[in-house]
């Protein structure tokens, strides 16, 4: 049984227009301790889809059809009240923005801490005490600045606080939003480093948002690209990003927008026009007026995510011809 | 020099004066000694971290701060003892592309008017007429297509390309000698940035447009940009080609940011080279080689006394041409990628 298993997950948001449907009929699965990247540009629905599983979306938001199997039971029939059982202590959060997420006139030591008694009533002072030095040495920061209040530290070093909330219960799944979208360089891989041998050392779960491909390559076992409340293409990172590589011609042209300096110094490649306005019925294939490879049914058949073999699979009408080696 | 620059810094310095509590009478030194030369028609990428020194770099440039000593040379007149009439009417050479085209835009502002305010300001164009026009070539010029219809829009009507593209037309249109451009696509998609990045570079094809482009991404500065100067702590520490500071970086800390840039394949985690530690505060610049505290190769060498006492200054290679050095042992990290 795997971990996290979406099925055929809807949600929309009430919109002037009348309904916006984020996400829109979106598989993904979670196996223990494995780390997923799930990437897409702003509006995709990416966040949306992240937030349902801990049911942290906002307000009017309304997940209609599917399912989200968390360790066998499926959350979206569950209360609020058995939600709240599961928030923390299974499924976390590192919240993008780690400035805004922190309280300002708290210790981070405080605000680790925090989270440990109010989920374990049984847990001493002492204790909840102890645990917050050992996931303060966790995540690399020295046991001294556990009296340091969040304006005393970097981003960086904020985010390590965030990361350490988020482990404070031992969950199961951790939810990154973006997490080194505001770092520089360096501390983003410092950030990453830490979040992958901590998913390793703890055997934790790990979805990781971004929308920056090039940063999951490096860091996740598979990789999730979604379009416009789709999922256009899941697999291994060693495929999507390897030698097989990715085959919806949306991951193609995602991965020619990054400059590669690897290879040859070229101009980077844009993608023009818009993603679909997902408040209207979408008919097809939602890329397929952004695609220079469309064929006519693109523009009348919804492409189904297709398993083209090595555990990758395709939301793409050529994905068939893919799979038979046609390409 | 022979050719022709745009923009020419000596030895600038940019302070801060710092006050409360754990910072008093203390000096933040933002801007540290820095020499910059960029040729007409010439990129020059400024790569740095936050915390660097390059926005206080780009504002001391756009006369938003006052540097504390230094120049400032900017088609060959210095900018930095101008005051009032006199920097106000050679601001129009030089004009600034910024990293947030949701702040930078007024939302009350229809298209044209923003793009013809540079104008009117300036007093140039005869007419309410002759303006628009220049303003309407000026938008379709950034790729905004048809330019009398968006120009009629509201700004915040736009998307962030179109935006950012509204910025591009605002700047250009006073065909200033440089431009720069602080982040001017990190706060758009990955979808968009090749866009923007094509109006700039075909700006500089046609008009020759002068760049200075500040940014954090290497690879992003790699591609575009001519030559990259790589800054740390208010210093410059290398600078060279684009294409060679990436494929043969000398400076301990360019080797390290280079070996972290993020590519879109799978590579060997192993290479990366990851400082530990943050870069220390403008406040308190560590002795000698300001990087020596976070430097693999200080260490690996033994903790040279060089490095603790003496500040090294940026030097021309031996064997690379036009490549600059700011590091005692630079020739420990050559050939060894």
């Amino acid at each position: 049984m795997s971990l996290l298993e979406i099925r055929d997950l809807h949600i929309s948001y009430p919109n002037p227009k009348g309904e916006f449907f984020a996400v829109d009929g979106v598989d993904l699965t979670i196996e223990k301790g494995e780390f997923v990247g799930l990437a897409g540009e702003s509006g995709c629905g990416k966040t949306t889809l992240a937030l349902s599983i801990p049911r942290l979306l906002p307000r009017g938001s309304h997940i209609g059809a599917g399912s989200i199997h968390f360790n066998g039971v499926d959350t979206t029939a569950l209360s609020e009240e058995g939600m709240r059982a599961l928030r923390w202590k299974e499924i976390s959060v590192v919240f993008q923005g780690a400035l805004n997420a922190l309280n300002p006139v708290h210790t981070i030591g405080s605000q680790i801490a925090e989270p440990i008694r109010i989920h374990d009533e049984s847990v001493s002072k002492k204790q909840a005490h102890d645990r917050t030095l050992e996931l303060l040495e966790a995540v690399g920061i020295p046991a001294r600045r556990f009296e340091d209040f969040p304006h005393q530290f970097s981003g960086g070093m904020r985010q390590r606080v965030m990361i350490a909330m988020a482990l404070s219960c031992m969950p199961k799944l951790v939810i990154a939003d973006e997490p080194i979208t505001a770092l520089d360089v360096m501390t983003q891989a410092q950030i990453l480093d830490l979040l992958r041998s901590l998913c390793d050392r703890y055997s934790l779960s790990m979805l990781l948002i971004s929308h920056d491909l090039s940063v999951l390559a490096q860091t996740c076992d598979r990789v999730a690209v979604m379009y416009a409340g789709k999922m256009a293409e899941q697999g291994p990172t060693s495929r999507v990003f390897g030698n097989h590589g990715a085959k919806h011609p949306y991951t193609q042209r995602l991965l020619s927008a990054y400059p590669n300096i690897k290879h040859e110094r070229k101009f980077i490649d844009g993608i023009p026009g818009y993603p679909p306005d997902l408040s209207q019925e979408q008919v097809g294939c939602r890329f397929a007026d952004r695609c220079d490879v469309a064929l006519s049914r693109c523009a009348t058949e919804v492409p189904e995510l297709i398993d083209i073999g090595g555990g990758q699979s395709v939301a793409c009408h050529l994905a068939s011809d893919i799979r038979a080696g046609v390409q | 020099m022979s050719k022709k620059l745009a923009l020419s810094i000596e030895d600038l310095h940019v302070t801060y004066q710092l006050n409360g509590a754990s910072g008093k009478n203390k000096v933040a030194r933002a801007v540290d000694g820095v020499d910059l030369q960029v040729a007409v028609g010439e990129t020059l990428a400024l790569v740095g971290e936050s915390g660097s020194g390059k926005t206080s770099m780009a504002n001391a440039i756009m006369r938003l701060i006052d540097p504390s000593a230094g120049k400032i040379v900017i088609d060959g007149v210095d900018v930095v003892p101008l005051q009032g009439k006199g920097l106000r009417s050679m601001r129009r050479n030089f004009q600034m592309i910024f990293q947030d085209p949701f702040e930078s835009l007024d939302p009350r502002q229809r298209v044209i008017e923003a793009v013809m305010e540079p104008l009117e300001i300036h007093g140039i164009g005869g007419s309410e007429s002759e303006r628009r026009e220049m303003a309407l070539a000026a938008l379709a010029q950034a790729g905004l297509r048809p330019a009398a219809e968006i120009g009629e829009r509201f700004t915040h009507q736009l998307s962030g390309g179109q935006r950012q593209r509204v910025a591009i037309a605002s700047a250009i249109i006073l065909k200033p000698a440089l431009i720069i451009a602080d982040e001017p696509v990190s706060m758009l998609d990955v979808s968009l940035r090749a866009g923007i990045l094509r109006v700039m570079a075909d700006l500089r094809d046609q008009l020759g447009v002068s760049y200075l482009f500040i940014t954090h991404d290497l690879s992003l500065a790699w591609m575009f940009a001519d030559r990259i100067a790589v800054i740390y702590l208010g210093r410059i520490v290398e600078e060279a080609s684009a294409v060679d500071l990436i494929a043969n970086p000398m400076h301990p800390y360019t080797k390290a940011l280079v070996s972290v840039i993020p590519v879109p394949e799978v590579t060997a985690l192993e290479d990366r080279i990851i400082l530990t530690g943050e870069i220390p505060s403008p406040a308190s610049i560590p002795s000698g080689c300001r990087f020596h505290p976070r430097c693999p190769l200080f260490r690996e060498l033994g903790e040279p006394e060089q490095c603790l006492t003496q500040d090294p200054v940026l030097q021309i290679q031996s064997n690379a041409e036009s490549h600059h050095v700011a590091c005692f042992f630079s020739e420990h990290n050559k050939g060894n990628q």
